[in-house]
């Protein structure tokens, strides 16, 4: 399949446009002006890298053609291109993905995130991380202290993700907030909102098992597990019940994480009037069940967020200071050469899965 | 539920705390209680002594609030229910309670639209003419006393009074996961906004003093921190640099909030050249009427904003929350405690800076 022997070689993790992965060899490009060149040294895979491979689109997003998948990552310089004098030879960065056009006014307002020429790395067309070289530009790398693994450089991302989410709302501590889905993201959620100091905590799932690791993971909260055989409203009026009785006492943050209809229109109901229902979670193209008259009289802020604006330097702060430790998440990894086995696995729920590692440990010259 | 019951109260004799208008503080009995119907009489079991408290004493003044006859001291207070109003439905006789000492008019404009601590005829207890809570029994209304959970002990209760004050200051300028935060003094109010930065989630941590005794303690109180000696004789620009110099250090940009827990000028201005551009410096500390020398260009060109506090709004339900998460302890800022007899000793104790209290609880036991 692929020999290992030539350190030079780049072993990369493809999609196709008819649904297929492959590992094959890509180039070793020369950063230009700007960039620099690095060695990827961790990949952490994501549900939507499974989504582009299996569906070839994500809304608007499709795979028209091959490309290198992998946007959460960490790694060392190898070389800087041109004009960048702040990294140099062996420095430990992780990688923002995304590359905003810097001049559009979404850009020009901070709201970059949403820059309709953004360039994404490991979005079709733009080549992801999960290679062995990658160039980058410099803007969009971050360096890391020493006190941090590359593996939880490779975590900033999801973090980054949740952080983005957290700040569009008024989660805080001593107040009170529910996480729905314990799946990666609301994993790292439940530990973000832990970390933010928010009580009292609740995190919801259909899952059992995911609950039981949530309660481990963050021992102060309290799981609920959602119920099908009742409607949405009362399972919302059992989770509601886990914070108090009074409207007073209900949950003013709800971080959704699932992206599920059934799971916005339940946290609906349960987020408390004037409160955040903050929809972190993506899905389908289609949202019906809406209930627009609860959420109207109830002054409701039903918030989005597409990826993140600004995240990486506290996320660093937090990951490096000890204010949130994500490690418990990563439940497996997988060398470069072995790429595919890591797609195979994550996508394959009853693995049970968190987040899976692409880990490339060879040292280069 | 005990019926409207005014005898337990009155087989006790009520001492009090004074102060007056000549600037001296005595003990001696209360003045009669008269609750309301929709009042409560409490047994303080706790007092915390406030800066404030000691600035009426001394001073007999802050703002517009003047000491103009002998008054209460104290608005720090946690005890038990033991007499309840006729309309009171929601507390009886023996409930644990907190005292939320302001109490607001409910008709203003600034009360209808959920800023009832700026309300312009609030009745704070403990701030002239309005008698206070270093007592041993004191009235209040009973929709400003709140249930104390039985995990918080009557100490926790009073201090939430205090947490009170910089929750409500962590709300009007949040700090987030990861955000670096710098506060400015560390006495009570400082190193209580130091805990609950940490509990917020943000780092690193930097707090400033002129005293190193203080910052010591700081460090002990919330590891992890790091420590700034102010000089007392050295400029603002001095002294700005050195905290620069700190986040330099950390390979950290300076913080987007500053909490400036002082209300002192020269630290305010210190301040000023420690914020982030586009932040915020949070005014926590309370200080003279006039301010002057506030570096106007320096604030003007970067949009720093300041914020001001007023002490607080819809905040003891929470700060109880914060408490009992166990997320902050603030027990270890209780560095001295007295009886009620004791309560002149008490307030001499905290206005003695050799004496390095922090925060001074005066305590009544069980009847």
């Amino acid at each position: 399949m692929y020999s290992t022997a030539g350190h030079c070689r780049n072993p990369s993790l493809q999609v196709t446009a008819d649904h297929k992965i492959k590992l094959v060899s890509a180039p070793r490009l020369k950063p230009g002006v700007g960039e620099v060149l690095l060695h990827i040294k961790v990949t952490g895979i994501c549900g939507s890298d499974i989504h582009f491979w299996k569906t070839g689109a994500i809304g608007s997003l499709t795979v028209d053609g091959d490309c290198i998948l992998g946007h959460e990552a960490a790694g060392i310089v190898l070389e800087v291109g041109e004009g960048v004098s702040n990294f140099s030879k062996g420095d430990r960065v992780a990688v923002e993905p995304g590359v905003p056009c810097g001049t559009c006014f979404l850009c020009m307002k901070g709201r970059y995130n949403l820059c309709d020429d953004v360039k994404f790395s490991g979005v079709y067309p733009y080549h992801g991380s999960l290679q062995r070289f990658k160039v980058h530009p410099a803007r969009w790398i971050h360096k890391i202290p020493d006190t941090m693994t590359l593996s939880q450089g490779a975590l900033l991302e999801p973090l980054s993700v949740v952080m983005h989410g957290i700040s569009r709302s008024h989660l805080s501590l001593g107040r009170g907030v529910v996480v729905c889905g314990a799946g990666p993201i609301g994993l790292i959620a439940l530990a973000a909102a832990r970390a933010s100091g928010a009580h009292p905590i609740v995190i919801t799932d259909l899952e059992p098992s995911r609950l039981a690791f949530a309660k481990e993971f963050v021992p102060c909260c309290q799981t609920y597990q959602v119920r099908r055989d009742i409607d949405a409203q009362e399972n919302a009026k059992a989770i509601r019940s886990l914070f108090g009785e009074m409207e007073y006492e209900a949950p003013e943050t709800i971080l959704e994480c699932t992206g599920v209809e059934s799971s916005v229109v339940t946290a609906a109901y349960t987020v408390r009037k004037g409160g955040d229902l903050t929809v972190i979670g993506v899905g389908k193209a289609i949202m019906n069940n809406l209930p627009f008259m609860h959420i109207s009289l109830a002054e409701i802020n039903l918030k989005f967020i597409n990826r993140y604006a600004d995240t990486w330097p506290a996320g660093i702060s937090a990951l490096s200071g000890g204010v949130l430790n994500l490690d418990k998440l990563i439940t497996h990894t997988f060398p470069l050469e072995r790429a595919i086995d890591a797609m195979k696995l994550c996508s394959d729920v009853s693995k049970g899965s968190i987040k899976i590692h692409v880990i490339d440990d060879r040292d280069e010259i | 539920m005990a019926a409207s019951s005014k005898t337990s109260h009155l087989a006790y004799p009520n001492p009090a705390l004074f102060t007056t208008k000549d600037h001296r503080i005595y003990s001696a009995p209360s003045p009669a209680l008269d609750p309301g119907p929709d009042d409560c009489i409490v047994h303080v079991r706790a007092n915390g002594i406030c800066g404030s408290d000691l600035h009426f004493w001394k001073t007999g003044a802050i703002g517009t609030c003047v000491v103009s006859s002998d008054y209460v001291l104290g608005h720090e207070g946690a005890g038990v229910v033991v007499s309840v109003g006729s309309n009171v439905t929601h507390l009886k006789v023996g409930d644990r309670v907190a005292i939320e000492p302001g109490v607001p008019c409910h008709a203003c404009t600034n009360c209808t639209t959920g800023e009832y601590n700026l309300c312009a005829d609030v009745v704070f207890s403990g701030a002239p003419p309005f008698h206070g809570s270093i007592r041993r029994f004191h009235e209040h209304p009973a929709r400003y006393l709140h249930r104390l959970p039985e995990t918080l002990t009557f100490g926790d209760g009073a201090l939430l009074e205090p947490l009170s004050v910089v929750l409500h200051a962590f709300e009007r300028a949040p700090t987030r996961l990861g955000g670096s935060a710098l506060i400015c003094g560390a006495g009570a109010i400082g190193l209580i906004a130091l805990a609950v930065a940490r509990a917020s989630g943000a780092f690193p941590l930097v707090i400033t003093d002129v005293d190193s005794g203080r910052l010591a303690f700081a460090k002990s109180f919330v590891p992890g921190c790091e420590t700034v000696l102010i000089g007392m004789y050295s400029t603002v620009a001095e002294n700005a640099a050195t905290v620069g110099a700190v986040f330099e250090k950390l390979d950290t940009p300076l913080p987007k909030v500053v909490y400036e827990c002082t209300g002192v000028q020269s630290s305010v201005c210190v301040a000023a050249f420690s914020c982030h551009r586009g932040g915020h410096l949070m005014l926590i500390g309370v200080g003279r009427d006039i301010m002057d020398g506030l570096p106007f260009m320096h604030l003007s060109l970067a949009e720093i904003d300041i914020i001001f506090i007023n002490r607080y709004h819809h905040s003891w339900p929470y700060a109880i929350r914060v408490l009992q998460s166990g997320y902050i302890d603030l027990k270890p800022l209780v560095t001295h405690t007295f009886t009620l007899d004791e309560a002149v000793t008490a307030l001499k104790t905290a206005a003695d800076r050799t004496r390095n209290a922090i925060k001074i609880h005066i305590l009544d036991g069980e009847l």
